[in-house]
């Protein structure tokens, strides 16, 4: 992976194409060896000229895990492990993934996951509710929370009558930062689905995200058919770019609010380290 | 995620001042009413209290309560809690209807220290299913407990539910206190007849007399109500705010309704769903506005007596077991008999 920035005219490299395994840029044509970051052609050079070897564009670590590609952004060595370890990514009877961005802030993104996460991502025929099971707690460095769930339309207001819902939704998101996964568990705690979302800072306050939707074969042999019959035709997961902003400014602040004290334990004083995945 | 403000180890962690942060006030050597004891079976349940989990079914007939799913217990048992000694077990008791799981040191559980309620059957039979209910709030338990103190709400909020109290010739509030629990008691002469009275628990009268006690526990949050309508009847009644961490709490209510009249005793019941989301609706909001201390402090009447009394036995009570101090004072004794703190003539029937 390397800048997106030609060092010969700052043309975005994306423009290119992949030539012979390097990335050729669309204006001039130099060429630069990805891992590296080494040009590799400079087009029209005379037979005894050689590109110089301090042509290079910035380069920088990459890793495939899990279905992601993770890339180290910081200086040196990776000081952190890849994203989504010790997650269940066996036995899934269907995988999905995509890719996104969203107009809201990276904290505020972060914030709306614990608060509201039904603004953000909806998995058609289960409805999340906002009545927490307790509060977010650090566990394994990561902040958890379970919240209760049902089966039924998302577009429905939760019944103020609470029965023992069947459903816990748990959110856990790394206290590293970057790093959100969403597990639907039965009132056993049996694992029906699990959302991995990889979340990095976007341009001009944006957040970008990739996320990959495990569902298991538990999913439907719990899923009432009423609640299959709503998500017929519809996606497994939909995890939302267009988002509503009145449901936003509306949120409520809740677990949100314990997240920069529990951080802050987690992580000591050591500012976020920098990685992202696309 | 912004940095967070710098936590001291004292008895005042988040330099609360004077301020009231009733999130933070979980109190604990209590039992709690978890559950309503029919909803309690062979399938685990989920309850919370406080931030603690507690599973909750039955074994030969006799409820227990466990930190983790019982299909895990014994994975988990290396994060077993003092709360359960280690064991992976909480202190259980089941009376008056409901499943009571302690909450603090096991060590220190007695069945003295469940709350007396002297209007139901101590083993709890006899309580038909529509005399149960379970609601859910958006704010912390000590919100709604404020709330269920304060009366001046009721005209404005429950207007057409309640009626007519700001017309009576008289409204007395008394209140009196020990250093566990809160009694509110309003007198009031010549009140008209709620409508939901009126018509459906068939009192003809225009105006009836009314007196109403609270009997509030404050440790956990155990409210035991007795309104009493001449002519009319008597709606006694139990609303146990369970914490559910600091942003939502459960209310598992029963009343007591053999003394009104069918359908009132069936529908009255049932205006927990009605008279539960317009207090909510008040709840919700002002939750996050309690999570920090605040230079703006709120104000008060000479109407938030009980409340403000509230306020600071409770705070009072939690300084102290910041402090390590979790007995129960001199002046307190939670199983003892209220029959006449509640103003009743005797045990119902």
């Amino acid at each position: 992976m390397v800048e997106d920035r030609c060092p010969h005219r700052r043309v975005p490299l994306t423009l290119g194409k992949i030539i012979n395994g390097s990335i050729r840029c669309a204006y001039h044509g130099w060429t630069f060896d990805g891992a590296s970051g080494s040009c590799v052609d400079v087009p029209n050079l005379g037979a005894n000229e050689r590109v110089s070897r301090t042509y290079c564009v910035k380069a920088y670590r990459v890793s495939e895990h899990q279905g992601f590609v993770c890339t180290w952004l910081g200086e040196g060595e990776p000081s952190l492990e890849l994203p989504f370890q010790n997650s269940d990514f066996e036995n899934a009877e269907s995988v999905t993934s995509g890719s996104g961005t969203v107009a809201l802030g990276y904290d505020n993104y972060l914030e709306v996951l614990l608060d509201g996460p039904q603004v953000l991502f909806e998995i058609p025929g289960v409805r999340f509710t906002d009545f927490f099971l307790g509060d977010a707690i650090l566990s394994d460095g990561r902040i958890v929370l379970d919240r209760e769930a049902e089966w039924g339309a998302a577009s429905k207001p939760v019944a103020i009558k609470v029965t023992d819902r069947p459903l816990i939704l748990r959110t856990e998101l790394n206290t590293a930062g970057h790093e959100a996964i969403f597990r639907l568990l039965d009132d056993c705690e049996n694992q029906l689905a699990m959302l991995l979302l990889s979340i990095a800072e976007g341009k001009r306050g944006t957040t970008r995200f990739c996320w990959r939707f495990y569902r298991y074969r538990s999913f439907k042999t719990a899923q009432p058919t009423k609640a299959r019959l709503l998500s017929v035709g519809r996606e497994a997961v939909i995890v939302r770019s267009a988002i509503d902003g009145s449901a936003i400014s509306s949120l409520l602040v809740g677990p949100s609010f314990d997240c920069a004290a529990l951080t802050a334990t987690a992580n000591g004083s050591s500012a976020f380290a920098e990685h992202g995945c696309n | 995620m912004n940095a967070p403000a710098a936590r001291s180890e004292t008895s005042d962690p988040r330099g609360t001042g004077a301020d009231w942060l009733p999130s933070e006030y979980d109190l604990r050597d209590t039992w709690f009413p978890v559950a309503h004891a029919p909803d309690v079976g062979t399938r685990p349940l989920l309850r919370v209290i406080h931030n603690r989990h507690c599973y909750l079914w039955r074994e030969s007939g006799q409820a227990v309560a466990s930190e983790f799913h019982p299909a895990k217990l014994e994975a988990m048992n290396s994060g077993f809690s003092a709360f359960t000694d280690g064991s992976g077990f909480y202190p259980v008791a089941e009376r008056y209807g409901y499943v009571w799981v302690w909450h603090g040191n096991p060590a220190s559980a007695t069945i003295d220290l469940l709350p007396h309620i002297p209007f139901l059957p101590m083993d709890g039979s006899n309580i038909p299913s529509y005399m149960r209910t379970t609601v859910r709030f958006d704010g912390c338990s000590p919100l709604s407990v404020e709330n269920l103190l304060d009366l001046t709400h009721a005209d404005f909020l429950h207007g057409e539910v309640v009626g007519g109290e700001g017309e009576a010739d008289s409204d007395e509030v008394e209140f009196s206190y020990t250093s566990e629990t809160v009694t509110r008691t309003r007198i009031v002469v010549r009140k008209p007849v709620s409508p939901v009275m009126r018509w459906v628990g068939g009192v003809r009268a225009k105006y009836q007399d009314f007196r109403s006690t609270l009997h509030v526990h404050l440790r956990s949050g155990v409210c035991i109500s007795y309104p009493r309508f001449r002519p009319g009847f008597d709606i006694p009644n139990v609303q146990p705010f369970v914490p559910s961490g600091k942003y939502r709490s459960r209310v598992n209510q029963i009343f007591n309704l053999h003394a009104a009249p069918t359908p009132f005793r069936q529908i009255m019941p049932r205006m927990a769903y009605v008279v539960g989301p317009q207090d909510n609706s008040v709840i919700r909001p002002q939750n996050p506005r309690y999570l920090e201390s605040s230079e703006r402090r709120d104000l008060h009447s000479r109407f938030d007596g009980p409340g403000a009394r509230y306020r600071f036995l409770l705070k009072k009570l939690w300084l102290r077991q910041q402090q390590g101090d979790f007995s129960y004072g001199g002046d307190a004794d939670p199983g003892e008999d209220i029959t006449a703190i509640l103003g009743m003539d005797g045990p119902a029937k």
